[in-house]
């Protein structure tokens, strides 16, 4: 009895960390660039929306993954057009498209789904089931995509001049690194990254889209990039401490507890992290503008 | 002296709203010549030197390289021309290590899978041997420079331009905020450019740094040039006599204009 519970936390814990971790890590990257993605949450949405889209149109969930993918990237050009190129105030124009996707989406929804709220149920991926666990391709890169990072910013040679552009992308230009381009390549991983965490909010857990599916976890990803003080592996962790606060709620269903009490608990970790209680407190990058001339 | 010409600047002008920083600059640095380009704060020493470097672009004014126009339209182009900046900006990054700094945007790599990996091995090799030419050694080339004096800051740029200079290195202030003993070894650093056969610029208000390690001295007053000497022509005194006119005749037209 007692057990059951706990793998059914562990395994709830693991459903909800890619979400999060998968964005994160994006996020993670476009902020060593110097740009804070405040879009990561449009970007999940994106993603889910573009996934059930073409899993629904194509009948293969895989594809509808690249959609997602592709989706996400999209968003994120955009973003990188105005935060990169035009040198916009990141957190206003990060804050502009995320409600800018919450008209845009149920638009879109009503002409592909004819249903404002979402879509129909559409084909998810393949998924293993042993016990409480459910395992598909996406739970893998819980680890796997951290460690890529790692190695991504750590041993190679297209890391270290990202590193270079966030902290200082004057000394980074004078020295000839291409600062923009790098910038604009962070950005649209971070919306690949995002994507892929929509994807899998709509072909794993849910299989299909639904309006507001995101449900905040780009601002949690956020959050989680500072408690995990900007380093892959440490975001990781935090991915699942929040992933934990969420499965909470999962795990004392009908205790004594209000219920209530557990929805919320997430959100007061991302206020405690984002108002700097708990989590790093040394940003790669001061998150301004880069003007050369 | 009928120089073949590595350098030559003509007409450069160059505004930032509405401040005229250069009106019509003609700069020239000859091969094998070390150039010491003086005048007070503000003449336009550092935006000709970014110009040059392609950080800045020019309002107006061409740019011959070896006899050939070029725009340098960003400082990769111009490092890729084999020039090296020393900028008055320090130009290293806090959190990174020395080994990261001294190779910043030109790193040694191993391709694996198609991905360039850090070749940390071939970094630290020539990060330390590069170090060592310039008189300076630390024990781990792994630890960020952030704690480092402004010395050794400036003996892990200067290291850098010594490796990756080939044909001409700019310095801009390079001896601001340098103790004796380590100003000392900059100027040690300016001979040998020439005797590496390249050749230098050397931006900097003290005449006592630039007047013995300087082959040719251009005297900027606020974005204009006016002055161009090769060292027999002028003495030391003469030349800061010069700089110091260029900064009393400024204050002279300033009480012009507010009276």
């Amino acid at each position: 009895m007692e057990f059951g519970i706990i793998l059914g936390l562990l395994a709830a814990t693991i459903r909800m960390t890619v979400p999060i971790v998968l964005p994160a890590i994006g996020g993670l990257i476009s902020e060593r660039s110097g740009i804070l993605n405040i879009g990561l949450e449009a970007m999940i949405a994106a993603g889910a929306f573009g996934g059930a889209a073409i899993s629904l149109a194509t009948g293969n969930p895989y594809i509808g993954i690249l959609g997602a993918l592709v989706s996400g990237i999209i968003i994120a050009a955009a973003f990188s057009i105005f935060t990169v190129r035009f040198g916009g105030n990141q957190v206003i124009v990060g804050l502009g498209f995320n409600f800018m996707l919450a008209g845009l989406l149920p638009f879109l929804s009503t002409r592909i789904f004819s249903y404002r709220g979402g879509s129909p149920g559409v084909p998810g991926v393949a998924t293993v089931k042993m016990s409480s666990f459910k395992i598909s391709v996406f739970e893998p890169l819980i680890i796997l995509v951290p460690l890529l990072a790692y190695v991504l910013l750590y041993k190679t040679d297209f890391g270290y001049k990202v590193r270079a552009v966030g902290r200082e992308p004057f000394v980074a230009d004078v020295s000839g690194i291409r600062v923009f381009r790098l910038k604009y390549a962070c950005v649209l991983i971070s919306g690949a990254l995002a994507g892929l965490g929509g994807a899998y909010l709509a072909l794993s857990v849910a299989n299909r889209y639904t309006m507001g599916i995101s449900a905040g976890k780009g601002f949690v990803a956020i959050a989680a990039i500072r408690l995990g003080n900007w380093k892959p592996v440490k975001i990781m962790w935090a991915s699942f401490f929040f992933a934990f606060l969420y499965a909470l709620q999962i795990a004392f269903q009908g205790s004594w507890i209000p219920t209530e009490f557990f929805l919320m608990a997430p959100y007061l970790g991302v206020i405690a992290v984002l108002g700097g209680i708990v989590g790093g407190i040394s940003p790669p990058s001061e998150f301004e503008p880069y003007i050369r001339d | 002296m009928s120089k073949n010409q590595l350098v030559e600047m003509k007409g450069i002008k160059k505004r930032f709203g509405e401040v005229k920083a250069l009106k019509g600059v003609d700069f020239e640095v000859g091969e094998n010549e070390i150039v010491g380009l003086v005048g007070d704060n503000g003449a336009g020493k550092t935006t000709l030197i970014k110009i040059l470097t392609g950080i800045y672009k020019p309002d107006a004014g061409q740019i011959y390289y070896r006899g050939e126009e070029r725009s340098f339209s960003s400082p990769r182009e111009s490092r890729n021309w084999g020039i090296e900046t020393i900028h008055q900006e320090m130009a290293l990054i806090d959190d990174m290590t020395i080994k990261e700094n001294f190779f910043l945007g030109k790193t040694p790599t191993r391709k694996i899978a198609g991905v360039n990996f850090l070749d940390e091995d071939r970094m630290e090799k020539i990060c330390r041997e590069a170090l060592e030419e310039v008189g300076i050694e630390f024990g781990s080339l792994d630890k960020t420079v952030a704690p480092l004096s402004g010395g050794e800051r400036k003996a892990i740029a200067i290291a850098r331009s010594m490796y990756f200079g080939k044909n001409l290195a700019v310095m801009d202030e390079p001896t601001a905020a340098l103790s004796l003993e380590e100003t000392q070894r900059v100027l040690d650093y300016i001979k040998s450019i020439k005797k590496e056969n390249m050749s230098g610029i050397l931006i900097s208000h003290l005449t006592r740094h630039v007047y013995p390690a300087a082959d040719r001295f251009v005297i900027l007053d606020s974005g204009r040039k006016t002055g161009d000497f090769t060292k027999g022509d002028i003495s030391r005194e003469e030349l800061e006599k010069l700089i110091v006119s260029g900064r009393m005749s400024e204050t002279g037209q300033k009480t012009d204009n507010t009276s």
